[in-house]
């Protein structure tokens, strides 16, 4: 499989939601206006710890594109009370597992899990950062360099990724804030100062606009007197105002050809911009890729890669973020096959959903995917995929921590006209980019 | 305290002006009491009369179960010349099975929620499901009509192998892969069993029929050769029912086929020299780097010095190549190293991805920090950090079904005691310093290193010979 074949290589995070246990915890604030959810689990001697600032690239203003993204690797660097040690080598001591920091278009997300007795240790360090963190010069010239770095492993050098960033700032031209993809661009890196870090800090990086979660094996006696201790003398602004992002609107279908430098492969790609995360639409998305990718016998797999052998990959997404989302449908081709016929193909197939609901037995599939996907999602209590990270998605985005059986709901009540409904509504040709990217002529030897 | 005046002076402190109250508490950090015991599944194994091992680890918080089939049918079984067998008999085998069309398996496991996952590596072929604890027996029927019941059916054939060739095609994209690829060429040169890429190549894919698959099948797919791993919400009980109900009518062949073990002690014949592969791949703009060699004394892999010795140069991320490459000069977004333990010599690798200009100075540093580890060793520092980091850590790793499954996969092929990762940390706890500077001379020792990087030409070519690593070869890129 051609894992290149993602649209976003890790940063953004795609909702595939269900619901089993109930997730209960406590939510409460501190006096500084920190959130706090707590959920107690005894099963394991281990503590997962995560701090959400509720700031992303949304946030970035234009030309300070990979801003949000820059910003938190120097989260790494060093705090004033901690002997400027390196972050990661100061958790790795106590044993913490499952670490890191993660930026996305809504948020930014730091992460750990730790033995239970290096829980306040852990606070420790988490509210050092956000109270007292350091940065020079030099300290911002080296994350400049490993960030660019992450660019080039990531984009730059990986087959196609430049050309789906290209569909990408098609569909969010410059200025739009999900311009940069999270990663941003080089020139934008190469600019970012001192002063943009202070100034970032200093309105998104405050307790009020934090939310720290802690699921695991505490003790519920002193976990808010610990809790207090640390987060509570810290200061900063009031909580920012919103970002308000205003959707592209596009009226007629653009097509995007390039000649791929590095794929040896045909790929072609699709996207439309589609409702928000847990708005109205989205889910029926979920359930729509499901439809025509899901597994070997969906609909556009079993045209695609058995019926006509076309393809040697396809896979449609609905990627949900909280000031729009987008539903792609990607296919790396087989080296002579017909882009255009493959392209008719998916056209087709999409036009049968938007004509004919589809069968509840498709549904059902999806249904059954979406919560084997859910139960195995609550194995972690922490980490990037945990138990921490779902109720800090529920608490960001709707406010509460504990959705789990509202999530189920959403696509539990979801009919076959619905979908049909959706997909009429968003799956248009002229409201889509497509791309359509070859290899530079190669002789056949050549690929040998 | 001094030094840290000097340090705080040279930062600004982001949000000082906020703090009118003394905060000079914070700089005591909290104290860590005791130690956590590791949290460490316990596996019990036993075997069907056909020779079957049923392998289980009972885990109770939710209603879920992962069933795997491992199979010691691994690229290293490959017959000479036909690299990637191993591959296309898996792929070929989840395909038509117990008079159900491909399409029928696929949407089977669909209905349950699940999708049958299926891996190769060189020692091993494993087929795996993960699912609620109510669709488990089902999903064993299936998974027992897909390895028992394969049809081996031509049509499916003919487009799995082309699906094997077209991936094999993709591929060649891909700078990791092309560095593998001829990581294991040039270090494994003397083991054909292991010098060859698991998903073979496009010439020897293309030249393959049915009927070889179906010899493949018959020689390695057979209940002696192979493990059912039960992880999850299931007692031992349960699962040796479940074992004898879908797997218990798998029959052993009657005739003993012949079997040549490729890894046989004789055919291991360590190399002496080493050597360096450039290859080029135009507009990169970062060369892949790779540099390692085989342990040839398989014991290695899995002594708790060499563990740590991995942990210290580039297996933590405060590891000394990854503090000196990434965090000091960032040359790249990271460095790892690894031990791949095998069934046969198991390689100790250096992997990245480096800024063009600054690859022939990242492996020069490599080097650097390979011979400082051998002439001066590490320090009690880097050992306490990477021994409290590998102990306190060590549980997450079994903390998902996978990851349990993948303990218990590793405990059969390697044939290692079922007590295996419960007494790992114990041995890495008792570990010296001066055995992990003993373990630096053999696994660091300077003859015998293979060293491949993949990028520009120009940017590398000469400044790499003049470092003197080896026999260098440099193979253009393939259409120029």
């Amino acid at each position: 499989m051609l894992t290149t074949v993602a649209w976003l290589i890790g940063l953004i995070l795609s909702f595939n939601l269900w619901a089993a246990p109930s997730l209960k915890c406590e939510t409460y604030r501190l006096a500084n206006g920190l959130q706090v959810i707590l959920q107690q689990d005894h099963s394991t001697p281990f503590v997962g710890i995560s701090v959400w600032y509720h700031v992303g690239a949304v946030q970035e203003s234009p030309g300070k594109t990979g801003f949000a993204h820059l910003f938190e690797h120097l989260m790494f660097e060093g705090s004033a009370h901690t002997g400027g040690a390196h972050y990661i080598n100061l958790l790795e001591g106590i044993g913490a597992s499952n670490l890191n920091g993660s930026t996305h278009f809504d948020y930014t997300t730091y992460y750990e899990v730790v033995p239970k007795n290096a829980l306040e240790f852990a606070l420790w360090l988490e509210s050092d950062r956000m109270g007292w963190l350091l940065v020079n010069e030099e300290r911002l010239n080296e994350q400049r360099g490993v960030v660019k770095n992450e660019r080039l492993q990531n984009f730059d050098n990986q087959p196609y990724q430049l050309a789906k960033l290209q569909a990408w700032q098609t569909l969010f031209p410059m200025g739009h804030p999900y311009f940069g993809m999270i990663i941003g661009e080089m020139k934008d890196l190469d600019a970012a100062s001192l002063n943009d870090v202070t100034n970032f800090f200093q309105t998104y990086y405050t307790p009020a606009n934090a939310t720290l979660t802690i699921v695991g094996d505490y003790n519920p006696q002193t976990i808010k007197n610990i809790v207090e201790k640390y987060f509570g003398t810290l200061q900063g602004k009031t909580k920012p105002s919103e970002a308000i992002v205003k959707m592209p609107s596009i009226e007629k279908e653009i097509i995007i050809k390039t000649q791929e430098p590095l794929g040896k492969l045909p790929v072609v790609g699709m996207y439309y911009i589609t409702p928000s995360i847990f708005k109205t639409g989205d889910a029926e998305l979920d359930l729509v890729s499901y439809v025509l990718t899901g597994d070997k016998s969906s609909r556009l797999t079993k045209r695609l890669l058995f019926d006509d052998r076309l393809v040697q990959d396809i896979t449609a997404r609905q990627t949900s973020m909280g000031h729009g989302s987008v539903f792609s449908i990607e296919a790396v081709l087989k080296n002579t096959s017909d882009p255009e016929k493959v392209i008719k193909i998916i056209d087709e197939e999409i036009q049968n959903l938007a004509n004919t609901p589809p069968a509840q037995n498709e549904l059902t599939k999806a249904l059954n995917a979406l919560e084997t996907n859910q139960l195995f999602s609550l194995e972690k209590i922490g980490g990037g995929s945990g138990r921490t990270e779902r109720l800090q998605t529920y608490n960001h985005y709707l406010g509460k921590p504990d959705s789990l059986e509202a999530d189920l709901e959403r696509y539990q009540q979801i009919t076959p006209a619905q979908v049909t409904n959706t997909v009429q509504e968003y799956l248009t040709p002229n409201k889509r980019v497509v791309l359509i990217a070859e290899p530079i002529a190669q002789t056949q030897e050549g690929l040998l | 305290m001094k030094k840290a005046v000097l340090f705080l002076l040279s930062f600004i402190l982001v949000n000082a002006h906020l703090y009118a109250q003394d905060e000079s508490w914070r700089n005591k950090s909290p104290s860590i009491k005791g130690t956590i015991q590791p949290v460490v599944p316990r596996f019990s194994k036993f075997q069907l009369p056909n020779g079957l091992y049923v392998i289980t680890s009972q885990k109770k918080q939710l209603p879920i179960a992962v069933a795997k089939l491992v199979i010691r049918a691994g690229s290293a079984k490959d017959p000479l010349s036909q690299e990637g067998l191993a591959k296309l008999t898996l792929n070929l085998l989840d395909e038509s099975s117990a008079g159900k069309t491909s399409l029928e398996v696929a949407d089977a496991f669909a209905q349950l929620g699940t999708s049958l996952e299926s891996t190769l590596s060189q020692d091993a072929a494993s087929l795996s499901v993960s699912v609620l604890v109510k669709n488990l027996e089902k999903a064993l029927e299936l998974m027992s009509g897909v390895v028992l019941e394969p049809t081996l059916d031509l049509g499916d054939f003919d487009r799995v192998k082309d699906e094997n060739i077209s991936t094999l095609i993709a591929s060649r994209a891909d700078p990791s892969t092309l560095a593998m690829e001829a990581f294991g060429k040039t270090a494994y040169q003397s083991l054909p069993a292991y010098s060859h890429p698991i998903q073979g190549a496009i010439d020897s894919v293309s030249a393959m029929t049915l009927k070889d698959v179906k010899t493949f099948y018959d020689a390695h797919y057979k209940p002696e050769n192979a493990a059912l791993i039960l992880v999850g919400d299931i007692t031992a009980a349960q699962a040796k029912k479940l074992a004898h109900t879908y797997f218990g009518s798998w029959k052993r062949p009657k005739q003993k086929a012949k079997e040549t073990n490729p890894l046989s002690k004789s055919s291991i014949k360590p190399s002496k020299k080493s050597e360096v592969i450039l290859i080029e791949r135009n507009n990169s703009p970062q060369t892949v780097l790779v540099v390692g060699r085989p342990l040839w004394d398989s014991k290695r892999q899995y002594q708790a010095s060499d563990i740590l010795l991995n942990e210290i140069i580039a297996g933590m991320f405060s590891s000394r190549l990854n503090t000196s490459l990434r965090e000091r000069r960032a040359w790249t977004y990271g460095v790892q190293s690894m031990l791949s333990p095998l069934v046969g010599p198991g390689p100790f690798i250096v992997y990245s991805n480096i800024q063009v200009p600054y690859a022939p100075d990242a492996l020069e540093e490599i080097f650097a920090e390979f011979k400082r580890l051998r002439e001066t060793g590490i320090t009690t520092q880097e050992l306490k950090l990477a021994k409290d980091s590998f102990i306190q850590s060590f549980s997450s790793r079994t903390e998902s079904l996978s990851g349990i499954a993948r303990q218990a996969t590793m405990l059969y092929v390697l044939n290692l005691p079922m007590d295996f990762y419960q007494n790992l940390p114990k041995r890495i706890a008792q570990v010296t310093q001066k055995q992990v500077n003993k373990a630096a001379q053999t696994v660091l020792q300077p003859s015998a290193f293979t060293t491949v990087l993949v990028g520009e030409l120009d940017s590398m070519e000469g400044p790499v010979r003049s470092l003197k690593l080896g026999d260098m070869t440099v193979v253009p890129a393939p259409n120029t």
